[in-house]
């Protein structure tokens, strides 16, 4: 056994150039992975505002980290395999048995997993702090960490996971060892291989598959189709990159193999052909580089745009510091009478019938503003601090079927598509709230788009039986769709109270128990901002809230029948700032890491692609310079050569992120309505970050290629 | 016209720290007239590589002077010395040194490409030269394709296609099986015919024996040298075995 030993750590040393990456992929894995899944399970986190948020997004992140883990650790693996299938030839033509072969590699295998889990569960605990308090700058919260901590629960199940990874890996090249045929792979070095033939097939479904996936995110207009349409777009535009890389490519040089102007250059000879040849190996490593690309620039610049997108779309979706309206609920006295018997008579059980009796004859009715507006003063009164600025607006939400002309009620409610959300309000309250100066003629109508709609508004538009001109459009609006709706929302401004109602009794005959009721909200500013925003952070049972409450509930106390049950709707500046840097920071901070990630894997692959290029590609090199050319020749034909092949992954990726652009831009609105401008900056700075690190890559990696078809100096 | 010049050539290959030395050409002095035919003998270690890789300008001698067509090697500069290469020299290897990625046509066209020649033109000899190599057929495949004396007669295409002025072959036939090489020497023959100088470095008797001028080397020094006069083939063939009888048993020289 000790020679086993000896032998395996021998080799390792002997293969540094591809076992060291292959080991350090394992221990940057691991350490990430570590991260992901203590992150996800540390209550300290947790505990803090908006790092509810950390579980389930970690849990995602650690699904797709496990995903690529799987992919890239074996494919680190193959490589090594492939380059040192002669030296395994050599050893089984030396006498040693296979099983003699088996065991030196697990041996190695052992070697490199302990090496690989040891140094990266040391880094990831190392990291860890640091990535924490990253995240908690992230979530604007205070660290919560005490000191370096290790968690031991979180340890095994990443260590589970790469001693399964390494296992297979050792079957994986256990199989092969044992399908080996020593004289074959002696040989096998020695052998030219085959030009590949050209796939049209294959690049025509590239062609079609790409397409389909760009038309898709170009057209898709409406978020609610976007979500499983962008995932389908995802893997066609996947298919048809590799379909294009293997097989579009050759034929794209086989193109330029036939245009003899083009192919008999100094400059292009070596180049086309050379690229022709190694395309085989090369298409699907080239094509797995411009898909980790687009997925680095994908979740750089919609996770940034996301965070860095907070404040804007808060400062529009919250012209006042809180909205808040309240309802409660009336009874008929005879009916709660019957129903209160009953559950006398019964021990507190009722029947199902008389409770249905009971729960559809109450009625909810909305507090009136002003009644809201006093409950409110009183409550800001008792946790010091004062109302400065208050506005109420009335409005009524509507769906309809919208075509561009007409707003239609809905006969199938189940069919999401062309479906329009209406909010309706008068001018009065529009300019209440608005602090604008609007009349409007009983026919006319102010709208406003308030998510990016698929529709285009005419200049007159139908609704509830009538044809109303569009007097103008506006930005403002007294709600902002932020969050809310999947759908395309329109605010719509009618002249007064009558316009409205008759809105409201169409939709009332349509729709019948499914209608709508016309609602009202307060919308306040208060002073001394830092109390107020203690205040309405705390729990719905406490503070501001407590107070309100008990307010109102004397308020119902004096309405006729009321119920005693009331309802509160609370929206606050405070609360969503809370939630959305819970939400898009924990985001961001996985973006980030899963980008970091993949970059490691792009990395990664240009490496090996490199060194197993440049062993196959000195000797060409070396005929060249017999043939006649100078060193310096050689050096330019490998550079263009070099970058051609490098730089076509990043610009396909740059115009799948264009094309993306869309469809990103339409989920995004899922979650709020993101600033165009925003997220092209973002997008822009991504792709510089992931361009510089590409070409550090590309520098160190050509660097090292060089050196193995010994050109350097 | 003396194409070739070699005066007082030494060559000592030394390790890092100049430690050891081993002198591979002790002092080489030979010239070569335009449209000679040359084949340099010698054992393994004789330094008739060497010899072959400073020609060539592979590689500088320690002392000495190479003068190709009145040019002195060393007088041309480092940057020049590839294009100087390609318009001057041709080559022929033992083992071929053909691209794997270009076709036997785009392979020998390869220098000509390299000094970006007009198409037109580039057809027009290739057309010539492949007739007279009896190649035309396998012009669109590829090196794994086709047999070894199909490959080294695409290499002589190859490192004639450019008309240098000087062929340098290294072990031109050994890689090739008797067939072939009788082929290849019957190429080389008719090419030198047409006027071209050859140098062919060989271990084959038989190779050698086709020459004009056979030199044979031994320890870094021309033995001998023997001129083929009015001998045909086979009288050639007897006296190289003879000389080299004469260089293996160590006699001086006759």
């Amino acid at each position: 056994m000790k020679m086993y030993i000896r032998l395996a750590f021998s080799n390792i040393i002997k293969n540094r150039r591809l076992y060291v990456p292959h080991i350090c992929t394992g221990a940057g894995l691991t350490a990430v992975f570590y991260i992901m899944i203590t992150l996800a399970h540390d209550n300290r986190l947790q505990s803090v505002k908006g790092g509810n948020y950390l579980p389930t997004v970690m849990s995602m992140g650690v699904i797709v980290l496990g995903l690529v883990s799987v992919i890239l650790m074996l494919y680190t693996n193959s490589f090594l395999m492939k380059q040192r299938q002669s030296e395994f030839g050599l050893y089984n033509v030396l006498g040693m048995e296979k099983r003699h072969i088996g065991r030196i590699l697990l041996c190695e295998t052992l070697f490199a997993a302990v090496a690989a889990l040891t140094a990266g569960l040391l880094f990831g605990i190392a990291l860890y702090k640091l990535c924490a308090l990253i995240i908690c700058k992230m979530l604007k919260v205070e660290s919560v960490l005490g000191l370096f901590k290790v968690s031991l629960r979180d340890l095994g199940p990443v260590v589970l996971v790469f001693v399964c990874i390494y296992s297979a890996i050792f079957i994986f090249n256990r199989i092969r060892i044992a399908a080996m045929k020593p004289m074959k792979l002696l040989a096998s070095a020695h052998e030219g291989e085959r030009e590949p033939r050209t796939k049209w097939l294959i690049a025509i479904l590239g062609v079609a598959t790409l397409g389909a996936g760009y038309y898709i995110s170009l057209t898709t207009k409406s978020p609610l189709k976007a979500l499983w349409l962008f995932f389908l777009a995802v893997i066609l535009v996947i298919i048809g990159t590799y379909f294009l890389f293997i097989a579009g490519s050759i034929v794209v040089l086989k193109i330029l193999r036939r245009n003899k102007k083009i192919y008999y250059k100094s400059r292009n000879m070596i180049g086309i052909s050379g690229m022709l040849y190694r395309m085989k190996q090369n298409a699907a490593g080239l094509a797995s580089i411009a898909i980790l690309a687009t997925c680095v620039l994908v979740m750089m610049s919609s996770t940034v745009t996301l965070y860095a997108g907070i404040e804007d779309s808060l400062e529009k979706e919250f012209p006042h510091h809180v909205n808040v309206s309240a309802t409660y609920y009336t009874v008929d006295p005879e009916i709660k009478k019957e129903y209160e018997e009953e559950l006398e008579k019964n021990d507190g059980y009722t029947s199902n019938e008389a409770y249905m009796r009971y729960y559809e004859a109450q009625k909810s009715v909305a507090v009136p503003d002003d009644v809201v507006i006093e409950i409110l003063k009183k409550a800001a009164k008792d946790n010091g601090f004062e109302l400065a600025h208050v506005a109420s607006r009335s409005y009524l939400m509507v769906a309809y079927h919208f075509d561009g002309q007409s707003f239609v009620t809905r006969d199938n409610i189940d069919i999401y598509d062309g479906i329009a959300e209406c909010f309706f309000t008068t001018a009065e309250s529009y300019n209440d709230v608005n602090e604008a100066n609007v009349e409007l003629a009983k026919d006319e109508i102010l709208v406003a788009e308030l998510s990016g709609n698929s529709q285009k508004i005419g200049e007159t538009i139908n609704l509830a039986g009538k044809t109303f001109r569009v007097k103008g459009k506006t930005k403002d609006f007294i709600v902002s769709m932020n969050g809310y709706s999947l759908a395309d929302c329109y605010g719509i401004v009618v002249a007064d109270e009558e316009v409205l109602n008759i809105i409201y009794q169409a939709q009332l005959e349509d729709y019948k128990q499914y209608a709508s009721e016309i609602s009202s909200t307060v919308m306040a500013d208060f002073t001394n901002e830092e109390l107020a925003e203690q205040a309405f952070l705390q729990k719905r049972s406490a503070g501001i809230y407590g107070s309100f409450g008990t307010y109102l509930q004397e308020y119902i106390e004096k309405q006729e029948n009321a119920d005693g049950a009331y309802g509160t709707s609370w929206r606050s500046v405070w609360e969503m700032r809370s939630e959305m840097y819970g939400m898009f920071g924990t985001l961001m901070f996985l973006g980030i890491l899963l980008s970091i990630v993949f970059m490691m894997a792009t990395a990664l692959i240009i490496y090996y692609k490199q060194v197993s290029e440049g062993y196959d590609d000195r000797g060409r090199f070396h005929i060249m310079q017999k043939v006649g050319m100078g060193s310096d020749e050689v050096k330019k034909t490998i550079r263009s050569q070099v970058l051609t092949v490098f730089f076509m992954p990043v610009l396909v990726a740059a115009l799948h992120m264009a094309m993306a652009f869309p469809i990103i831009v339409r989920l995004m609105r899922v979650l709020f309505v993101p600033s165009i401008t925003l997220f092209v900056i973002c997008t822009l700075a991504a792709f510089a970050i992931f361009c510089g690190v590409y070409v550090v890559i590309y520098i160190l990696t050509a660097k090292m290629y060089y050196h193995i078809v010994r050109l350097e100096g | 016209m003396t194409i070739l010049e070699v005066k007082n050539l030494q060559k000592i290959y030394s390790s890092r720290l100049g430690a050891n030395q081993v002198q591979a050409l002790k002092n080489v002095t030979f010239s070569v007239e335009e449209g000679e035919y040359i084949a340099v003998m010698g054992e393994s270690g004789s330094g008739k590589t060497t010899l072959l890789n400073l020609i060539a300008a592979l590689d500088t001698p320690t002392s000495g002077q190479i003068m190709i067509d009145g040019k002195e090697l060393a007088s041309i500069k480092e940057r020049e010395v590839a294009r100087f290469r390609r318009a001057n020299l041709g080559f022929v290897f033992q083992e071929f040194n053909l691209l794997d990625t270009l076709t036997a046509k785009d392979n020998i066209l390869l220098p000509l490409v390299l000094s970006d020649t007009p198409i037109a033109t580039m057809e027009e000899k290739l057309d010539v030269i492949v007739k007279k190599l009896g190649i035309s057929d396998i012009m669109h495949k590829y090196p794994y394709e086709i047999s070894g004396g199909q490959k080294q007669r695409c290499a002589v295409a190859r490192a004639i296609i450019t008309e240098p002025k000087l062929i340098l072959a290294d072990e031109p036939t050994g890689a090739l099986d008797s067939k072939s090489s009788d082929d290849l020497l019957r190429a080389f023959r008719d090419i030198n015919a047409g006027g071209q100088t050859i140098i062919m470095v060989t271990h084959s008797t038989a190779a050698a024996s086709r020459a004009g001028r056979v030199l044979f080397i031994k320890d870094g020094e021309v033995f001998n040298q023997l001129y083929r006069g009015n001998n045909n083939n086979e009288q050639m063939y007897q006296r190289i075995s003879d000389t080299l009888t004469l260089l293996a048993t160590g006699a001086a020289v006759g």
